[in-house]
């Protein structure tokens, strides 16, 4: 994947559900709209759970990986 | 062979034992079908003992911690290796560590110590309301309604006002203080995306160890006690697969208006409830079991209480326990604080005579005879099922 740049980054590492996706809808709401959010958490839930957020709250999700810790990180593009 | 691989998308050939391990330990369970599994299971521990419950057995630890401190109870209190409630949640605990780490989802999670103070107040709040309402989310609302107790219908109200008072507090904090979840959380030992890991070797060490036990329990002559065991480690496995959640079946709806888990958990409880009814009115098991002794007052006020303190916690009882199996160490606070306050709440009532003072029993089919029992049971289920599903397109009641 090509560098992508980052606005701002959300670290949710420890954080149970559902506080990754309430900081995360939180700190969305804060970015203009194109810009990036870069979110880290470590809940084994939160890959689901994003996937459902963005479709729900149709921003686009740019990148959901594995880190090579086991944490999650994802890329969300505000798209309105 | 390399059987800690994920099966690929891209038509890459994996073998059959990859894939039947893929198919078993790696892949998540859909929660329709954890629905399905999670309420015949609770079916089959009522014929087997008794139905579900996670107070029940965390009382029981807090028992034993306060009485090897020199507190004793009116009642004897059974060692947690031989207490069924107990076996049974070291049992779903056990399964939810195998199955996390079975599937490379183990890691040691520290929250923020703010969220870690939160986990413990939401456990101690979660064991005062479960005595008052004489089980937790599980055993005085899911069980007991599956077995026609009035108390579980005034519970689950209980549970939603303590839950969107949850809802309304996390909002306020979020938005006021949320330096307090913010950046010190930690994880440890998380196996990563790719190549391999030692965590599905441990989770096999792990079912290796279960089973032991099991066969130990069996070889002393309690081998009623491991077949609740491995009943727990069923229930674990299907819950931290499938991270079925009862506490967002009543938090979502509140927050963002999400209301699969309400429906599901909605179609579990209908599922459950017609087990229970063949088992009670065909007389294969005591009518009385789960009318708990606490309509209105104890499980209104109770589950208000618990249904705040789950929220808090992020976790009921059981989701506790299945969620402190994957390394959450919030969820151990919660345990800590649930299994604590449970026990030192029922000693206080207990002493001072107020347990009998809780609320009366009521057994719906004594009241109005089976099919009409059976019939309200579901109308309740099929109105919360509607309800969540029409704040989902209105978004009448969700906070964000």
């Amino acid at each position: 994947m090509a560098e992508q740049i980052i606005d701002r980054t959300l670290d949710c590492t420890g954080l149970t559900c559902p506080m990754p996706i309430m900081k995360t809808t939180h700190a969305i709401r804060e970015l203009r709209v194109g810009q990036v959010l870069e979110m880290i958490a470590s809940d084994p839930g939160s890959m689901a759970d994003m996937e459902a957020w963005s479709k729900q709250n149709q921003h686009e999700l740019l990148a959901a990986e594995t880190l090579s810790d086991g944490r999650f990180r994802f890329l969300i593009r505000k798209t309105h | 062979m390399r059987i800690c691989e994920p099966a690929t998308a891209d038509g890459h050939q994996t073998g059959v034992i990859q894939e039947t391990f893929n198919t078993v330990f790696r892949r998540s369970i859909s929660i329709w079908a954890a629905a399905l599994l999670l309420a015949t299971l609770n079916i089959l521990l009522f014929a087997y003992e008794k139905p579900w419950t996670a107070a029940d057995g965390l009382r029981n630890w807090g028992d034993w911690f306060l009485q090897a401190a020199g507190w004793q109870s009116l009642l004897p209190t059974l060692p947690p290796s031989l207490y069924s409630g107990s076996v049974l949640n070291a049992g779903l605990l056990a399964g939810a560590v195998a199955s996390a780490l079975l599937s490379r989802q183990f890691a040691l999670q520290i929250a923020p110590p703010a969220e870690l103070a939160k986990g413990l107040l939401g456990g101690v709040l979660m064991g005062v309301g479960a005595v008052l309402a004489m089980g937790c989310n599980v055993g005085g609302f899911y069980s007991a309604l599956s077995a026609m107790s009035l108390s579980g219908v005034s519970m689950m109200v209980g549970l939603g006002l303590g839950a969107w008072l949850g809802v309304r507090y996390m909002m306020w904090e979020m938005v006021k203080f949320p330096r307090l979840s913010s950046g010190s959380g930690r994880s440890f030992w998380g196996a990563s995306g790719s190549g391999r890991s030692r965590q599905p070797w441990m989770g096999g060490l792990c079912l290796l160890l279960i089973a032991g036990v099991v066969f130990l329990y069996s070889h002393y002559g309690f081998g009623q006690r491991g077949g609740l065991l491995l009943i727990g480690v069923l229930l674990g496995t299907v819950l931290q697969r499938s991270r079925f959640c009862l506490v967002r079946a009543f938090r979502d709806p509140f927050l963002d208006g999400n209301s699969e888990m309400t429906r599901v958990a909605a179609l579990s409880l209908a599922i459950s409830a017609i087990g229970f009814a063949i088992l009670k009115s065909a007389d294969l098991r005591p009518a009385t079991a789960f009318v708990f002794a606490s309509f209105w007052k104890g499980s209104l006020v109770g589950g208000a209480i618990f249904g705040l303190g789950m929220v808090l916690a992020g976790g009921c009882g059981a989701g506790a326990l299945w969620r402190a199996g994957e390394g959450h160490i919030k969820l151990w606070c919660a345990l800590m604080g649930f299994a604590f306050a449970s026990a030192v709440a029922w000693r206080v009532l207990e002493q001072g005579g107020w347990l009998s003072r809780l609320g009366t029993a009521v057994f719906l089919p004594d009241v109005s005879g089976w099919p009409l029992a059976l019939a309200a049971t579901l109308a309740v289920l099929a109105i919360w099922y509607v309800l969540a599903a029409w704040n989902e397109r209105t978004r009448s009641v969700a906070a964000m």
